[in-house]
């Protein structure tokens, strides 16, 4: 496969992330029966941000507007690394996972930082919420992906993806499954998705990670939500590449494929997101554990 | 204006003013005390400015279920008074309220800070003082301890609500103490409608509470009409009641579509939300106004149904109920959505009789306090509503009880139009008796909702008094998030789902 | 999962093709935009200006009355009283204006006034985030921009949102006749609007 075609998905994931909210907002509004936003909202909202300056408090300093660049920039450095399909990423390394998952933390850190920094009561409520639940996750994502990775023999992200077909064929795809239902529940997690948190709610009292930007403005709100979009990418690439086993000779059959994958995953995020509620904040941990449970189990299934 | 000293009158009915002083305090207290004890609800007590002597007139409304009718008691105070709050703990908002208006002090008040931040009334009736108190400013409660932090949201909100302001003290994600301090909504309604003749009178009740229009509206008219002597017509009432079960309908069926929204569960939230415009769209076709403004006047109602209106609402009724039948089943046939409702924000029977909690609430903890039952009025009188109550005061048994009156609103209004009385006498002319006093209460979608009044030498109104069950409420919403997750506020909040603006007046 | 389909086939499709297709019907008593002067105004004549609850009917000797709707309460009293006819109400429910002024309704007043504000049509045309703030009514507008979010009118669909925090707000939706209590807490969030570039 070329690296062109890597660099075309790396492409298509910058352009067409935010298509992915708009697929779920759509998802959502068929469920409720309404006609409910454009596909392309999230375009016309980032182009109308985007044209928009920042809004700072006095009592801020340089760490409130520079976490969310950071945080934008963290997402696309992994973003280098994460697979589309059997499509390889445009860069690998062996354990690039680690890479992944330590960059998309560090934008986390700094968002919280920048959290912090407004002084904030709900703002600090929301970070160490937002701290706490992907604590939690991290191992369990790390587990999955050892576990694809004990699987395929393969050491980086895209080698791990790029043979997942063949060893679905060879070895069942049952443990495939489960760690890629594992990822599917830190999906959720990560994105702030229900059950886990309700990215539209208005309650500040409720939510995890929209308490952490509420003071953001303007054009730092836009590469939060940008940000956040390119993330959703990432985890719903790494979980429809676990799920479909779709592989062709043809790169451009497999980029189809691969972003068929994702948008696949989007609408199951909308189903799941218009068929049950929030869980109660104190269970999240708990559903956080399950998706741990499923990823030790197929570990020890590969491991076997 | 002197209130009558110890009466007991049924639901609307008028009594003469007394020209003694009333009983003395300790009567008064022991009185009270005593009805409480057996089981009667403070519907108000307030203060009734005197300029006799250097004091006012300290009034309560006993509403006593078991024998269905009202106790007015008065007594004589000086600028202070031994506090009944100890005692009595319905008493508690009452007092604040009346030290906030009058100055009169309840010695040994617990909490005796402001409820509303309104000016100070002056005693002689005249304009308030020019010292105003400054909204949200007063000495919170807060919880000493290193790993205990304060939440402080509002007046603004987040989402489309009304303002007002909580404070909690948190440990970690567990709620202590939540303060509710309000007073943002204060708009003088109260005050504006006891100065008497004011051709925005009507306007005003049926603005004190937007979505609780029908029920205000139709204390206040019933007072009048107590006042006056006239009877509307049975039809006018059973329009009356028509609108009041299409006011409860609404709301209920919109509480329960924010509770879904609260807790995230898409379906039933946009669903309810939609339904709940389609009733208010039935009001909408009485009297034009989707609110019912208009439709409750003195004496009768504004508009009538002829027969082509009747069998419209009647088909559009049973539209309506087929949808939110299945989209509240559908809410209640979630294991996602019980898991958040249940056990949530709960309020025991004996804490709500104590703090005198009403309506919906008050069911959802077992009471069976339902003024259209215990005080029949209008067309209650004729036609009986059963009681919902639920014995677990959680956020599952508001919404159960929600569901439940949901049910017996329907099949009341199905009730009424299949045969609405046949004669239409139209509004009679209202001349209120001179120095009489009158307590009216109704049962709002909330609860209940009690007005009481006075007419002076003139025969005009010179004291009225609001009463929303919010007023009774708000504090049970506070009791009820001791020990609860904060993220869990909105959700109770919800549940109890106050008015803001119905406290403040 | 078969359940929520089933109800939501039960619910069906809600919301209005209106502003494309026509309006919904809107109830038979409903009063919409006054308008005066379709009939002659007896000259000696004041009945409409004692009977308004709110003053919101002027009228100098000779000419019709003017009705401010900013003031209004829709409450029909006018041409109740009126021996001519000169008031009525229509079906009209565009009632926005641009300014207090054109709230006015005169004998003159023709057709809606125009609300289209060009620069805000350009920039916020897909786009507009709505911070509401609620300043002592009576809860029956925030009870009703509530239901514009709801399925059937689901302004969603227009890209408007109501929005948690007045920095991710492109403006501000004040309902109510601002209380002495809400004057403070409603000049924070106002202030805070200034954007850097503008
Ligand atoms: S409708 Fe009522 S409030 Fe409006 S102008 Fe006429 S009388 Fe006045
Ligand atoms: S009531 Fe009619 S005729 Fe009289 S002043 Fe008003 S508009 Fe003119």
């Amino acid at each position: 496969m070329t690296p062109a075609f890597s660099f075309v998905s790396f492409g298509l994931a910058i352009t067409l992330s935010p298509l992915l909210l708009g697929v779920i907002q759509k998802t959502k509004a068929f469920f409720a029966g309404r006609e409910g936003a454009p596909l392309m909202q999230p375009y016309f909202d980032f182009v109308k941000l985007f044209r928009k300056g920042g809004v700072y408090s006095r009592t801020t300093s340089w760490v409130f507007w520079a976490g969310p660049i950071a945080n934008l920039a963290a997402a696309l450095l992994s973003l280098t690394f994460v697979p589309l399909g059997r499509i390889p990423a445009p860069a690998a390394f062996p354990g690039d996972v680690f890479m992944v998952a330590y960059s998309l933390s560090l934008g986390r850190f700094l968002m919280v930082l920048a959290a912090l920094d407004t002084g904030s009561a709900f703002e600090g409520m929301g970070a160490s919420r937002e701290v706490r639940f992907s604590l939690l996750a991290e191992p369990v994502f790390f587990v999955s992906v050892l576990t694809l990775a004990v699987v395929t023999q393969g050491a980086s992200l895209s080698e791990i993806y790029g043979t997942l077909p063949r060893h679905m064929v060879h070895q069942g795809i049952s443990t495939i499954w489960l760690a890629g239902g594992a990822v599917a529940l830190v999906l959720l997690v990560e994105n702030a998705r229900i059950p886990v948190d309700d990215p539209t709610t208005h309650l500040e009292l409720t939510m995890i990670h929209e308490a952490m930007v509420l003071d953001h403005g303007g054009i730092d709100i836009g590469f939060v939500q940008y940000g956040a979009a390119l993330k959703l990418w990432m985890f719903s690439a790494l979980v429809a590449g676990a799920f479909f086993p779709f592989s062709s000779a043809r790169p451009f059959l497999e980029v189809m494929g691969g972003i068929g994958g994702v948008f696949a995953v989007a609408v199951a995020v909308g189903i799941v997101e218009s068929s049950m509620a929030r869980l109660r904040l104190i269970r999240v941990p708990q559903l956080i554990l399950l998706a741990g449970v499923l990823a030790l189990m197929a570990l020890l299934w590969a491991a076997r | 204006m002197n209130p009558p000293i110890l009466c007991s009158l049924r639901n609307g009915e008028t009594a003469v003013c007394s020209q003694e002083s009333g009983v003395s305090f300790e009567q008064f207290r022991t009185l009270l005390g005593k009805g409480i004890e057996a089981g009667h609800r403070l519907s108000a007590l307030f203060v009734v400015p005197d300029d006799s002597f250097d004091g006012a007139r300290l009034v309560a409304v006993l509403a006593r279920p078991m024998s269905g009718d009202l106790q007015m008691i008065g007594c004589a105070v000086g600028s202070s008074y031994p506090a009944l709050t100890p005692g009595i703990p319905a008493a508690h908002w009452f007092e604040r309220e009346i030290f906030e208006q009058w100055g009169i002090r309840p010695e040994g008040h617990p909490w005796l800070k402001p409820i509303r931040f309104q000016p100070p009334r002056s005693r002689s009736g005249g304009r308030p003082s020019l010292l105003l108190p400054t909204v949200g400013v007063t000495e919170f409660f807060r919880v000493e301890g290193e790993d205990v932090h304060e939440v402080a949201v509002g007046p603004v909100h987040a989402g489309v609500i009304e303002p007002g302001h909580f404070r909690f003290q948190c440990h970690g994600e567990t709620v202590y103490h939540l303060e509710i301090s309000l007073g943002y909504q204060h708009r003088g309604i109260e005050r504006a409608v006891g100065e008497g003749n004011s051709p925005r009178m009507r306007h005003y009740i049926e603005t004190l509470a937007g979505d609780s229009t029908i029920g205000h509206a139709t204390a206040y008219c019933r007072v009048l009409e107590g006042l006056a002597g006239v009877r509307p017509s049975p039809r006018a009432e059973a329009v009356r009641m028509i609108a009041a079960e299409l006011e409860r309908l609404a709301n209920h069926i919109g509480d329960l579509g924010a509770m879904a929204g609260d807790v995230g569960f898409l379906p039933a939230a946009s669903y309810c939300g939609r339904i709940r415009g389609d009733v208010l769209n039935l009001t909408a076709e009485l009297c034009g106004n989707r609110f019912g403004r208009g439709l409750i006047v003195p004496g009768g109602t504004g508009f009538d149904l002829d027969q082509t209106l009747e069998s419209e609402l009647k088909r559009r009724l049973d539209d309506i109920e087929a949808d939110a039948l299945s989209a509240i089943e559908q809410l209640f046939e979630t294991p996602s959505v019980l898991a958040r409702f249940d056990g949530v924000g709960e309020v025991s029977e004996s804490l709500a009789r104590q703090i005198g909690l009403v309506g919906v609430a008050g069911r959802a903890s077992g009471l069976p306090c339902d003024v259209r039952s215990e005080f029949p009025y209008g067309f209650y009188q004729f036609v009986h509503v059963p009681v919902c109550t639920w014995g677990t005061g959680d956020c599952l048994a508001r919404a159960l009880v929600r569901r439940m009156e949901i049910q017996q609103s329907f099949a009341a209004i199905r009730a009424l139009l299949q045969s609405l009385p046949a004669d239409r006498s139209p509004p009679a002319v209202m001349t209120l008796a001179p120095r009489r006093w009158v307590a009216s209460l109704t049962e709002g979608w909330r609860g209940e909702i009690c007005h009481v009044a006075a007419t002076d030498d003139e025969g005009q109104l010179a004291f009225y008094k609001v009463v929303d069950p919010s007023f009774h409420n708000w504090f049970g919403l506070a009791c009820a998030m001791r020990d609860q997750l904060i993220s869990d506020f909105p959700l109770c909040n919800k549940s109890f789902n106050l008015s803001y603006c119905g406290h403040d007046l | 999962m078969f359940d929520i389909l089933k109800a939501r086939l039960k619910q069906k499709y809600r919301t209005l093709s209106y502003p494309k297709g026509p309006p919904p019907p809107l109830p038979a008593r409903f009063a919409g935009r006054p308008v005066i002067g379709g009939r002659p105004c007896d000259t000696r004549c004041r009945r409409c200006a004692d009977a308004c609850p709110v003053g919101a009917l002027q009228r100098e000797e000779g000419q019709f009355p003017t009705l401010d709707t900013g003031k209004c309460l829709f409450c029909r009293e006018c041409p109740g009283v009126c021996p001519t006819g000169a008031i009525s109400f229509t079906r009209e429910f565009r009632l926005a204006a641009s300014s207090r002024e054109r709230l006015t309704v005169t004998a003159d007043s023709q057709g809606i006034p125009p609300v289209r504000h060009e620069i805000a049509a350009t920039i916020f045309r897909r786009s507009l985030k709505l911070r509401q703030v609620s300043a002592g009514g009576c809860n029956a507008c925030e009870a009703d921009t509530n239901v514009l979010t709801t399925l059937a009118w689901d302004i969603g669909r227009f890209g408007i949102q109501f929005v948690a925090s007045p920095r991710h707000a492109d403006g501000l939706l004040i309902t109510g006749p601002v209380t002495r209590n809400m004057q403070l807490a409603l000049k924070k969030p106002t202030t805070r609007y200034r954007l850097r570039n503008s």
